[in-house]
């Protein structure tokens, strides 16, 4: 693949078939055993939207994450943006990741260097790209933190436990803006702050998607968030992904009985009435390890669906009108998962 | 809210926790807060971070270092009054009918220990050591592991924290609280490191133990959604003050002092995405209590005497308790004066 910029309507991330595996040594044995984290996913976001990719603990979303800005770069698998391929393991394409693309993870406060000030925190990745001098990089700086809405005079040269925890996250967007990226992984960016600090913070992404024509890609587990933010979303169970569609598609008709029950559970401000009416699917047991996934489709072990086919092949990702595709032998038919919730 | 034919099993009434300082003097951080839970009811307390919801859950269970916090008012566990008795005598009785669930299951166990001894500790600590011999409690830790829904618990037993999921992790210390057969459970964010799927099982769980044990639990949560889907009486902190107290179903639906509004308006509502993306002015922090309303700055409606005056909490027309000079009263109409004012006189 040549580095050329291709036409528009190309999908600005294109992941093709990333698989991911890491070697762990077996349980009070010898040798090692391969853990598969993630397995042969897809997917293409278009410029300027939101892809967002929601599962349990363990299911291989933040590892996905991950494998895109290369930490580690995917066992298998392309991953492509703008046109640039950024999944090997070299230093061009190590440069490019860096330019391309950056990453705001859940807890800012882990995520900076206690003893760093913020102009020092947000000039970082400038510094590690090393294209500036440092006046230019610090106007950058300003300029970032402006588009966060942070005052640069009062902010530039506070360390980290001198900001709110909203304060704080709104840093960590600005290092991930400083560098002008053209996609930006959020890895559950609200979920250590406060709900109306939430509300502030998912208006902000809005906002600089809209104004920097960003691209996003979402990991979250909660679906509300994905929901006013996502324009896609996929589901990921056990390293595979379940479903992929549009944000409206994937929550009002579900296909995945995962993503069904995953939906259930969702509590709601509306209450009790909100949650009789959709109904509620449990899930029997635990998530199998990821050492050991069983045959065929990775979800029968807890699915009320499965049949003896399920053990034997595991279901492609059939795509079905819009683009709104699932990975199920037995798939929803819409409006069927408050039905089978009441039976289950 | 309370029934006066059943003794309440946590009874608060005007509980203040004030903070020792060197530089500023006491600092009040949970002012003036009251509210009853009764056996087998599950009551939320919801509020930001710094609202004072997990102090006031830890005021009520006496883990305050008094060198470091002054705490007033009466506190009612199980029926009997914790005020009146000695430090140790309370310490043995709090010990008797209440336990806490942390939020984070992984540091609430020890990981050097086999989860089964951790449950069984907690079986011949409380109960006073020599009644217990090991072989019943060991018996007793297994009953309590099923009961918590851990499959295999004989198995389980013997394993360490880290071999064990979030979810099951967090039955652990569900199995430890219950060790003591407590009257009340206090959770502080139980189920906030979880995900939504095991938080809907842990939930299913304490709705089991409510039922079957009559347990009565006090959740502290900043999950207005789970607050409002999973319990049965909803109290809002602000700024260390009860603004607002109702059932979980009314408390957002009638939700009548600015705050709870603003709140609720908050939250993302997975079935209407669009209402998030209002712009609302930035929030400026809470001033310290004491000079008028604690919301008066972020108010869209405070007037001079907001910012005068504190409110006092009093019960709106139809019934339920709001700290507000002037309520938004939907199902009264739009009168914020009439009802409120009155009473805020008088």
């Amino acid at each position: 693949m040549t580095d050329t910029p291709q036409a528009s309507q190309d999908p600005l991330l294109l992941c093709e078939d990333i698989v991911q595996e890491f070697r762990v040594r077996r349980r009070g044995g010898f040798g090692t055993a391969t853990v598969s984290a993630v397995s042969h996913v897809s997917v293409a976001v278009p410029r300027g939207q939101t892809y967002a990719i929601v599962g349990e603990t363990g299911s291989g979303k933040s590892t996905f994450a991950r494998s895109v800005i290369g930490a580690p770069p995917p066992r298998a698998g392309r991953v492509m943006v703008a046109g640039q391929a950024i999944s090997g393991r070299g230093r061009a394409a190590s440069r490019a990741r860096g330019r391309l693309v950056q990453m705001v993870f859940q807890d800012p406060m882990s995520a900076m260097d206690p003893q760093w000030t913020v102009e020092q925190i947000v000039a970082e990745p400038l510094r590690a790209q090393g294209r500036e001098g440092g006046r230019q990089r610090r106007a950058r700086v300003a300029e970032a933190l402006d588009m966060v809405g942070l005052s640069p005079a009062r902010f530039a040269g506070r360390k980290p436990a001198e900001l709110s925890g909203g304060q704080a996250q709104r840093v960590a967007i600005a290092r991930a803006l400083a560098v002008r990226p053209s996609l930006v992984i959020l890895d559950e960016p609200v979920t250590a702050l406060d709900v109306s600090v939430q509300a502030e913070i998912l208006r902000l992404l809005g906002r600089l998607r809209r104004e920097l024509g960003l691209t996003y890609l979402l990991i979250s587990h909660d679906l509300a968030v994905v929901r006013s933010l996502a324009d896609q979303t996929g589901t990921m169970y056990l390293g595979r992904l379940c479903e992929t569609g549009s944000t409206e598609d994937v929550f009002t008709a579900p296909k995945h009985p995962y993503t069904a029950a995953l939906l259930s559970s969702i509590p709601s401000v509306n209450g009790r009435a909100d949650a009789a009416a959709r109904g509620r699917i449990r899930l029997r047991g635990e998530p199998p390890s990821p050492l050991n996934p069983p045959s065929g489709c990775r979800f029968r072990t807890r699915c009320p669906y499965a049949q003896e086919i399920c053990a034997q092949q595991a279901p492609a990702l059939a795509a079905g009108p819009g683009g709104h595709a699932a990975a199920c032998h037995f798939p929803l038919a819409a409006g069927t998962a408050a039905a089978a919730a009441a039976a289950g | 809210m309370t029934a006066t034919a059943v003794t309440p099993s946590i009874e608060v009434s005007g509980l203040t926790v004030s903070l020792l300082t060197h530089s500023r003097g006491e600092v009040r951080l949970v002012d003036d807060v009251s509210f009853s839970v009764r056996p087998g009811a599950m009551t939320a307390i919801v509020g930001e971070s710094g609202a004072g919801k997990s102090l006031t859950a830890r005021a009520i269970l006496g883990l305050l270092d008094d060198r470091r916090f002054r705490v007033s008012g009466r506190v009612t566990l199980g029926g009997a009054d914790l005020s009146g008795m000695t430090a140790r005598q309370r310490r043995a009785h709090i010990a008797r009918t209440a336990s806490l669930v942390f939020q984070n299951p992984t540091r609430a166990l020890n990981p050097t220990m086999r989860v089964g001894p951790q449950i069984t500790e907690s079986i011949t600590k409380v109960r006073g050591g020599g009644k217990v011999s090991a072989a019943q409690a060991r018996e007793r830790g297994l009953e309590l592991m099923r009961a918590v829904g851990i499959p295999d618990p004989r198995e389980r037993f013997h394993s360490y924290p880290h071999q064990l999921s979030g979810g099951m992790r967090q039955r652990i210390v569900i199995a430890i609280a219950l060790a003591a057969n407590p009257q009340v459970i206090v959770c502080d964010e139980p189920t906030s490191s979880l995900d939504v799927t095991t938080q809907a099982v842990i939930m299913d769980l304490f709705d089991q133990l409510r039922a079957e044990r009559r347990i009565s639990f006090l959740l502290v949560t900043h999950d207005l959604a789970l607050a409002s889907s999973r319990v049965d009486d909803v109290v809002v902190l602000y700024a260390g003050r009860v603004v607002e107290a109702n059932s979980a179903e009314r408390i957002f639906r009638d939700a009548a002092m600015p705050y709870t509004r603003d709140l609720v308006a908050s939250v993302p509502d997975p079935a209407a995405p669009a209402a998030l993306w209002q712009e609302r002015p930035a929030r400026k922090a809470a001033p310290a209590p004491g000079q008028g309303c604690s919301y008066a700055a972020n108010c869209a409606f405070a007037e001079q005497r907001c910012r005068d005056e504190v409110p006092s909490l009093l019960p709106l027309a139809d019934g339920h308790p709001c700290r507000c000079w002037f309520p938004v009263t939907p199902s009264v109409s739009h009168g914020p004066l009439s009802a409120a004012t009155e009473q805020g006189a008088s």
